[in-house]
């Protein structure tokens, strides 16, 4: 008998389709089935609907079972091989880190040469990989300049998303080696990047955000979503090799294009074995890279790429909607942080973390209040809402919303321990890349009960001396403006410094449209910390979408659709000493925005 | 009707150290011979590609392999594999929503499908198959797991993760995405059949039975 006593649907139809799909699976109840056949007596359409039923279950069954592989056995027993060599080695071997990741190659190959080559924008960090210097056929004559006396700059390359009329989401690498020259005209005298880019690969759907960490091992997709449907953030491994990017990206890639990723030494902090409660969601498509049967590997042999393999990520977090700062790895390329919280809106955001080789990104607190900034220091720079003001009737539709001060703190991602900062009254502090200088919020937050999250009401973005900052600092704190003083609130931004220090891009969101805003580049003295006002190259509240990149002399930043009347294009600032000069890409194809790489 | 057999292992052989890898070895294996039919069979339909689903076939067993001690009860070991193998399959369909990675040259990097696929691929391109296509994949999900697969209420449930009552819920809603999919491509056929009837007899294509013909 079926429990269909709770939750009975309401309209006597729908009733009654639940009861005549229920019989199928289960007797029913005689009171159920004494109501189903009175009803069904009367009920023309649902008759009908009942009897389709029974003939599409009936249909169904007439489905031929397919067959598995006669090799199925064989090429599980050989991942079955695999995977208690691989316990084997986590209990007995050496210290160090066990990673999962098996090999990549195949399509995966375009990839990782995309992602490898473009990286200079990145701040760097961690070990270099000697991205930012052009491979033997990428020289200063690569940049499609014509007609205007080009501007040699360092080069480098610059990764943007785009989408194709009626296609993908592709991912466009070109290399910067000349630009523009500032005060030409890039319309008459410029050719578009494009001319010099190359497409590595595609997204199927629009991913909301790329981050790629220092090493360039991994890069994690953010997948745009509502805020109400939420989405998933992605980590695709990346093979740690020497980009040789002097092949067209076009041609199909082979196994031996590029090395296979090599496995970290293990390292025994890390979790022996993933809970049996997240194992299941592991991405399968990892099993896609194994090798056939046919190869015969033995036990302990490395996964050989397979020129048919199929690319695989793997989803560290689903059903989140991601707040606060962008996703950030720590300098060593180990962890990913991020803050988000549940799609369904049942709580406000947490910081998560995930450490390569883990299966799943983990919450490193549970206030549900807190949102993740940025790394310093192999820490991260979390804040929250304190000094909480809740309204004295918050039920009332008069009442205000409930106001609270901001407050930042550090967080060990290992441990997830707080560190106290000394009630510094910070939102989403940004330290520079010598640890002399913070980029913050200060003002007073509200609380989005929709979103369940503290949001910056009035404030604004000030520049601070980090050093001033807690842990019983005796130097004195010295905020000052960061932006020109402006009637518009900040409500939203994003700021980024550059490897050395010396610049940093802040973008602010427009007020009323968040989803637009502008870019301004700083210098900053290292030494004084002071904004130097007249320094070039200049680059002052530049209509840009959100997710600039910045880097060793360039900027590139994403214009919004509508421009001049035009769709929305990537447009890079490169400078070298005073001289400046720009290079852009074609618009983009309808009101589609252009996603910058960073 | 699929095979709903338990496992004889024993509870005790599913603890202690040593022996357990034995147990596990033990387990796995009998767990494949058993029930790596119905398990390839379930992904086909959900993934329509031999080789994908073969992988995941191989996925979801590892996945059993590791996690073996979770498994309290081995009587229930059928819909625990089944629970598996569904969540092996909404990864993969997460992971072709989001991210897809596409050579630029245009060609398949997967092998050629064979004649069999071919033959299946025909069979399958029945307004049936092509409904089901169109429904969403957790339903889709419960309705293959219950009526091909012979999944119980609360087996169904615990395969898909769900309450008891959910499952049932999600199957009602599958039957009824069914039904009207399937309304709607039989509506779609019939038009092309009409048209195909309209058209002049010369530039008729050979009629190669209801199914494929006229599309």
């Amino acid at each position: 008998m079926s429990d269909r006593r709770h939750n009975d649907p309401q309209s006597p139809h729908e009733r009654a389709r639940q009861l005549a799909s229920d019989q199928l699976d289960a007797e029913l109840f005689p009171a159920d089935a004494a109501w189903l056949t009175r009803h069904l007596a009367d009920c023309d359409a649902c008759r009908a609907i009942a009897r389709a039923y029974v003939e599409d279950r009936a249909l169904l069954r007439t489905l031929p079972r397919p067959e598995p592989p006669r090799d199925l056995w064989a090429r599980t027993s050989v991942a079955l091989e695999r995977e208690r060599a691989t316990r084997r080695r986590v209990r007995t071997g050496p210290a160090g880190r066990r990673v999962q990741w098996p090999a990549v190659g195949g399509v995966l190959a375009v990839l990782i040469v995309g992602l490898l080559i473009g990286r200079s924008l990145l701040p760097a960090g961690g070990p270099g990989v000697g991205l930012a210097t052009p491979g033997p056929s990428r020289g200063p004559g690569s940049s499609p300049i014509a007609g205007a006396t080009p501007l040699a700059v360092p080069p480098g390359d610059v990764a943007w998303i785009t989408h194709t009329a009626d296609g993908p989401y592709t991912m466009n690498i070109a290399n910067v080696a000349s630009v523009c020259p500032q005060d030409a005209a890039p319309s008459s005298d410029c050719a578009s990047i494009d001319a010099g880019a190359k497409r590595v690969l595609s997204f199927s759907s629009k991913p909301g955000s790329v981050v790629l960490d220092p090493q360039a091992e991994q890069a994690a997709v953010v997948e745009s979503s509502a805020s109400s449907t939420g989405g998933s953030i992605f980590v695709v491994p990346i093979a740690r090799s020497s980009p040789t990017p002097t092949e067209s990206p076009s041609s199909k890639p082979t196994a031996t294009s590029l090395a296979p990723a090599t496995p970290a030494t293990p390292d025994p902090s890390a979790s022996a074995e993933p809970s049996a409660s997240s194992e299941p969601t592991e991405s399968p498509a990892a099993t896609s890279v194994q090798p056939t049967a046919s190869a015969e590997p033995s036990p302990s042999s490395q996964p050989t790429p397979s020129p048919t393999a199929t690319a695989w990520v793997l989803a560290i977090i689903d059903d989140v909607v991601v707040v606060g700062g962008d996703a950030a790895y720590s300098s060593n390329g180990k962890w990913l942080a991020f803050s988000a919280r549940p799609a369904q809106g049942s709580d406000g955001p947490d910081v998560y973390v995930w450490h390569t080789g883990d299966q799943k990104a983990r919450a490193v607190t549970s206030d549900h209040g807190s949102v993740f900034s940025a790394w310093v220091d192999g820490q991260i720079l979390a804040s929250r809402a304190d000094q909480v003001n809740v309204p004295d009737a918050p039920s009332s539709p008069d009442a205000g919303a409930a106001t609270a001060q901001p407050v930042s703190f550090l967080l060990d991602p290992s441990s997830g321990r707080e560190h106290d900062l000394d009630g510094f009254a910070a939102w989403r502090p940004v330290v520079d890349p010598s640890g002399r200088w913070v980029v913050y919020w200060t003002g007073s937050l509200v609380f989005d009960p929709v979103a369940r999250t503290w949001i910056p009401a009035d404030g604004r973005l000030v520049l601070d001396r980090w050093d001033s900052v807690g842990r019983d600092s005796s130097a004195t704190a010295d905020p000052r403006p960061l932006l020109p003083e402006s009637a518009a609130p900040v409500h939203d931004w994003e700021v980024r410094w550059d490897p050395s220090g010396r610049y940093l891009g802040a973008w602010v969101a427009d007020p009323l449209s968040p989803g637009l805003g502008r870019l301004t580049l700083l210098a900053i003295n290292r030494t004084t910390g002071r904004i130097d006002p007249d320094h070039k190259p200049v680059l002052r509240d530049a209509p840009a979408l959100p997710g600039f990149a910045i880097g060793d002399g360039r900027i590139a930043w994403a214009t919004p659709p509508g421009q001049d009347g035009e769709g929305s294009r990537l447009l890079v600032l490169a400078w070298k000493g005073p001289d400046a000069g720009r290079v852009r890409s074609d618009p983009a194809h309808s009101q589609e925005d252009i996603i910058v790489v960073h | 009707m699929q095979p709903t057999g338990q496992l004889a292992l024993a509870p005790d052989r599913l603890v202690t150290d040593s022996p357990a890898r034995t147990a596990a070895d033990a387990f796995i294996e009998e767990l494949f011979a058993r029930h790596q039919g119905e398990i390839y069979a379930y992904l086909y339909r959900m993934v329509r590609d031999p080789e994908m689903a073969a992988d995941m076939t191989q996925d979801a067993f590892v996945k059993a392999y590791r996690n073996y001690a979770s498994l309290a009860d081995p009587t229930h070991a059928r819909a625990w594999l089944y629970q598996i193998a569904h969540r092996v399959a909404l990864d993969e369909f997460r992971r072709r929503k989001i991210v897809r990675f596409l050579p630029w040259t245009g060609e398949s990097h997967g092998s050629a499908p064979s004649a069999e696929h071919l033959a299946m691929e025909a069979r399958l391109s029945a307004p049936l198959q092509r409904a089901l296509d169109k429904i969403p994949e957790r339903q889709r999900a419960a309705l293959l797991l219950a009526e091909l697969h012979d999944l119980t209420g609360l087996e169904l449930a615990a395969a898909l993760g769900v309450s008891h009552v959910a499952a049932r819920a999600l199957l009602t809603r599958a039957r009824e995405s069914l039904r009207q999919a399937l309304a709607a491509e039989r509506e779609i056929e019939a038009a092309a059949d009409a048209e195909a009837d309209a058209t002049p007899a010369a530039r008729r294509f050979p009629p190669v039975g209801r199914s494929g013909s006229a599309r």
